[in-house]
């Protein structure tokens, strides 16, 4: 025999031979009485039994049985608790409903505070358990009060999915809308966005034109340049009109001119300036071929109005040293270059002279670069946008047919989740009937029960 | 005899004047919230192109800038720093939250003297917030740094954006293209040209060199700069190669700046600094690669024999100007070597040419603008694609 069997047996054995005087209707329900009426179950003990004072102290009415869902529930009813004093009798309040439906019988016990479980039956031939017992009335009550709660629970699932499938469809419309691909026609028909630009812009030009056009856009530098420098001594007092003549002449490609002056001072000198004469005169056409324009300098080809032709650092310094003042107030002054008689180094204006020449020649080789990049890119743009604009329709149509199996399976999901609500409104739960306790005053000690495992 | 010393003396004096690169300013690093509630932190000049925005400019003349090369932290001088790019990737950190309170006053004592870059870091200490997007405006400064500065926007994944008003050139348009996503405003302006090592001038030695030998000079200059556009050509190729995919697409080819020095045939060394940190640089002096061939360095080659001539008759404005345009055409004969084994190259090799070459053709002292169909087309703005209504 086990422990659990030695923990029954012996209060058993012991309240079977102590015998309860007083009340000799509870002799063979060992010292207990369960009533059942409408909404309770009253539990009466004798004072004498053993347990009185432990049952006293309180007890869980608890409920055992199978269900389909959950297998075999143990589940609290109710608490009851004796009044106090020396009273011995204690109400459980029965629930309406149960935890799940039962399938089987649902078999009652109290178990005691100290968790023992109150025997309320001696042992006979028929039933070893001595302790469960059964309230029918209440259990085919509650039997289908929660057969009905399940069935409103799942048809509120069953709702709750259906307004779920009905909110994505409607979301999934709504973005197709959006897009346009809900209108009919298809996804084949979708028509992709162009990747042409949609004008040539005014610095594609084709190749013959692109010289000149350097040309031109070096020349509106140098103008610009003369302008900026007129304007900043024009505005200055005269005090700082010789600093802004020498800054700005020394920092940016200046006319042509200038050049030529320092060309002409050069001559007295042994200096081979075969080259430079040759590049001052590509310099001296292009000046008086483009710098009427005025059209050019309010929209440059290139960069933008506020562009000069910069010097190279050095050749900067150089032109700010002091020996190459008196070249400058000569050429400002119109002397002529051949009245010059200051000893200047000759390799500082051949430098200074050779750094403005190189800076235009380069501005021009620089600018037609530029041009060609840009006439590059412009047709590598018209070449590809047929391509890129047919992977794009693929594209598109790929996702378009994705995003339309998409909106047939939420079709399909929501018509299955209706259906299910639909089906589901029209079965009533097998056990489903609109019963009420009625009051009894039973007793249901001899009431035996057990639940098959 | 005595003109002859007055021009060594006068060509040394003007290239110690100019020997190295005139001083630039450090960038500002600054926050601000658009009316959309993004957080952008920005990354400007101080003075220089932000000078034409007011706020900027209000600010720049209340708070003084700090020298690029020398900073003054709050222990004292400090030497020549890592560049912007260690700002960059500290605040970026901070904002998300892989910083605390201790390492922000590290980075304030290293990057004390600007205000707006410590405001920054304190503002972020107070409330943590991750940034959006970083807005650049600079007149762009040191390749290096450029190419730092764009690895770690790449590394961060940052948006990267020139808004309207905004101006992005030279350098400034090397860091653009680490941005993840990157967008430029119609009415902001984006300009490209060269980089050179002789903008500012050139070094005291090389002068005399050139004084007392200009044939001798062009031709070991030459061989040395061969080497070096090629490992600049490297570095910005690859550089563009990843920074021309989205980073979720491709796995991206290794930037490893020694292994690109040594394929370009120099030698990679490293400079530490006292307070710790090191750069890199590739050693290129007395080396010569043998392909592709440098004709400009052949013994009587015509285009060298023309300069030699230029600089005995122009002097030292001449050896700036010649050797600009002697970086560039080493540059060129880099990407036409480069061109010819594109196929071997990688995925976007040639839009990554096409960029370098963009860049190249236009001398340092001068800029290319970037139109809208070169900038989409080329692929330096990741512009979205409108689906028709």
């Amino acid at each position: 025999m086990n422990k659990l069997g030695l923990r029954l047996w012996v209060p058993l054995l012991l309240l079977s031979t102590m015998g309860f005087g007083q009340d000799k209707s509870m002799r063979n329900t060992v010292g207990t009485r369960l009533t059942a009426t409408s909404e309770k179950i009253v539990l009466d003990w004798d004072p004498k039994h053993p347990w009185s004072a432990d049952i006293a102290r309180g007890a869980n009415l608890m409920a055992e049985y199978d269900t389909r869902s959950q297998g075999i529930v143990l589940q609290s009813l109710a608490q009851g608790k004796a009044p106090g004093g020396s009273a011995t009798s204690m109400q459980f309040v029965l629930p309406e409903t149960l935890t799940a439906s039962p399938v089987g019988p649902v078999c009652l016990f109290v178990r005691l505070s100290n968790n023992k479980v109150l025997p309320v039956r001696k042992a006979d031939q028929g039933h070893s358990d001595t302790s469960r017992f059964r309230d029918l009335s209440w259990e085919v009550v509650a039997a289908s009060h929660t057969g009905l709660a399940e069935h409103k629970r799942f048809l509120s699932e069953l709702q709750a999915a259906a307004d779920n499938a009905d909110r994505l469809l409607e979301l999934k419309r709504k973005s197709l809308d959006k897009i346009g691909w809900s209108q009919g026609g298809g996804c084949k028909n979708i028509v992709a966005p162009s990747f042409a630009s949609e004008t040539k812009p005014d610095d594609v030009l084709p190749l013959e034109q692109q010289p000149s056009a350097a040309r031109r856009a070096c020349i509106t530098r140098v103008l610009g340049a003369q302008l900026e420098m007129q304007k900043r001594i024009q505005r200055a007092d005269d005090d700082h009109k010789a600093d802004i003549f020498l800054t700005d002449m020394t920092t940016a490609v200046m006319p042509p001119d200038l050049s030529n002056y320092l060309l002409d001072v050069l001559t007295r000198s042994k200096l081979d300036l075969s080259t430079r004469r040759l590049q001052l005169a590509e310099f001296q056409k292009d000046w008086d071929t483009y710098s009427k324009n005025p059209e050019d300098r309010e929209h440059p080809i290139l960069g933008n109005v506020r562009d000069e032709i910069s010097l190279q650092a050095i050749t900067s310094a150089i032109g700010r040293d002091k020996e190459m003042i008196p070249i400058w107030l000569a050429f400002l002054t119109h002397k002529p270059a051949s009245s010059l008689t200051e000893k200047i180094d000759p390799e500082k204006i051949a430098g200074f002279a050779g750094g403005e020449l190189e800076a235009y020649s380069r501005c021009v080789v620089d600018s037609q670069k530029q041009l060609r990049s840009k006439l590059d890119q412009w047709e590598i743009n018209l070449a590809d946008a047929p391509r890129l604009k047919e992977m794009a329709r693929q594209e598109l149509i790929a996702s378009c047919e994705k995003e339309s199996a998409s909106l047939a399976r939420l079709v399909a999901a929501q018509t299955a989740a209706h259906d299910r609500l639909s089906q589901a409104q029209q079965t009533q739960p097998s056990n489903a009937t609109e019963t009420t306790l009625q009051a009894s005053g039973k007793n249901l000690n001899a009431f035996a029960c057990s639940v098959q495992r | 005899m005595r003109i002859l010393i007055r021009r060594i003396a006068f060509a040394i004096t003007l290239c110690l004047a100019f020997g190295r690169v005139p001083n630039l300013y450090a960038l500002r690093f600054e926050e601000k919230t658009t009316a959309k509630g993004s957080h952008i932190l920005v990354a400007r000049d101080c003075k220089n192109f932000s000078s034409d925005i007011k706020e900027f400019s209000d600010y720049d003349e209340r708070h003084s800038c700090r020298d690029g090369k020398k900073r003054e932290g709050f222990l004292g001088p400090m030497e020549d720093y890592v560049g912007d790019e260690a700002e960059l990737d500290f605040l970026l950190n901070l904002s998300e939250h892989r910083g605390n309170l201790f390492s922000a006053l590290a980075a304030i004592a290293r990057y004390g003297g600007d205000s707006a870059t410590v405001e920054t870091i304190q503002s972020l200490l107070r409330s943590p917030k991750r940034f959006d997007e970083v807005w650049l405006l600079s007149g762009g400064g040191d390749v290096d740094a450029g190419v730092g500065f764009a690895r770690t926007l790449r590394r961060h994944g940052m948006m990267v954006e020139v808004p309207a008003g905004y101006q992005c050139i030279s350098a400034c348009t090397i860091a653009f293209m680490g941005g993840a996503l990157r967008y430029i405003d119609g009415r902001a302006t984006f300009r490209v040209h060269s980089a050179s090592m002789y903008e500012g001038g050139l070094s005291k030695e090389t002068a005399q060199e050139f004084q007392q030998d200009p044939d001798a000079a062009l031709t070991r200059v030459a061989r040395s700069l061969q080497i070096d556009e090629r490992y600049l050509a490297l570095r910005l190729m690859t550089l563009f190669q990843n920074t021309l995919a989205l980073p979720l697409r491709s796995v991206p080819r290794p930037e490893n700046d020694a292994d690109f020095c040594g394929l370009a045939g120099g030698s990679y060394s490293t400079i530490s600094f006292s307070d710790g940190r090191s750069r890199g640089y590739c050693d290129t002096e007395g080396r010569t690669l043998v392909s592709p061939h440098l004709a400009y360095a052949d013994s009587r080659n015509a285009e060298r024999a023309a300069d030699v001539a230029r600089i005995r008759r122009e002097g030292p404005a001449a050896y700036q100007d010649i050797l600009m345009r002697v970086e560039r055409d080493c540059m060129s004969l880099a990407l036409d070597d480069l061109e010819l084994g594109v196929a071997e190259r990688g995925a976007r090799a040639k839009p990554a040419l096409r960029m370098l070459r963009a860049m190249f053709m236009t001398s340092i002292t001068d800029t290319s603008y970037m139109t809208h169909l070169q900038l989409v087309t080329m692929g330096y703005v990741t512009d979205s694609i409108e689906l028709p209504k």
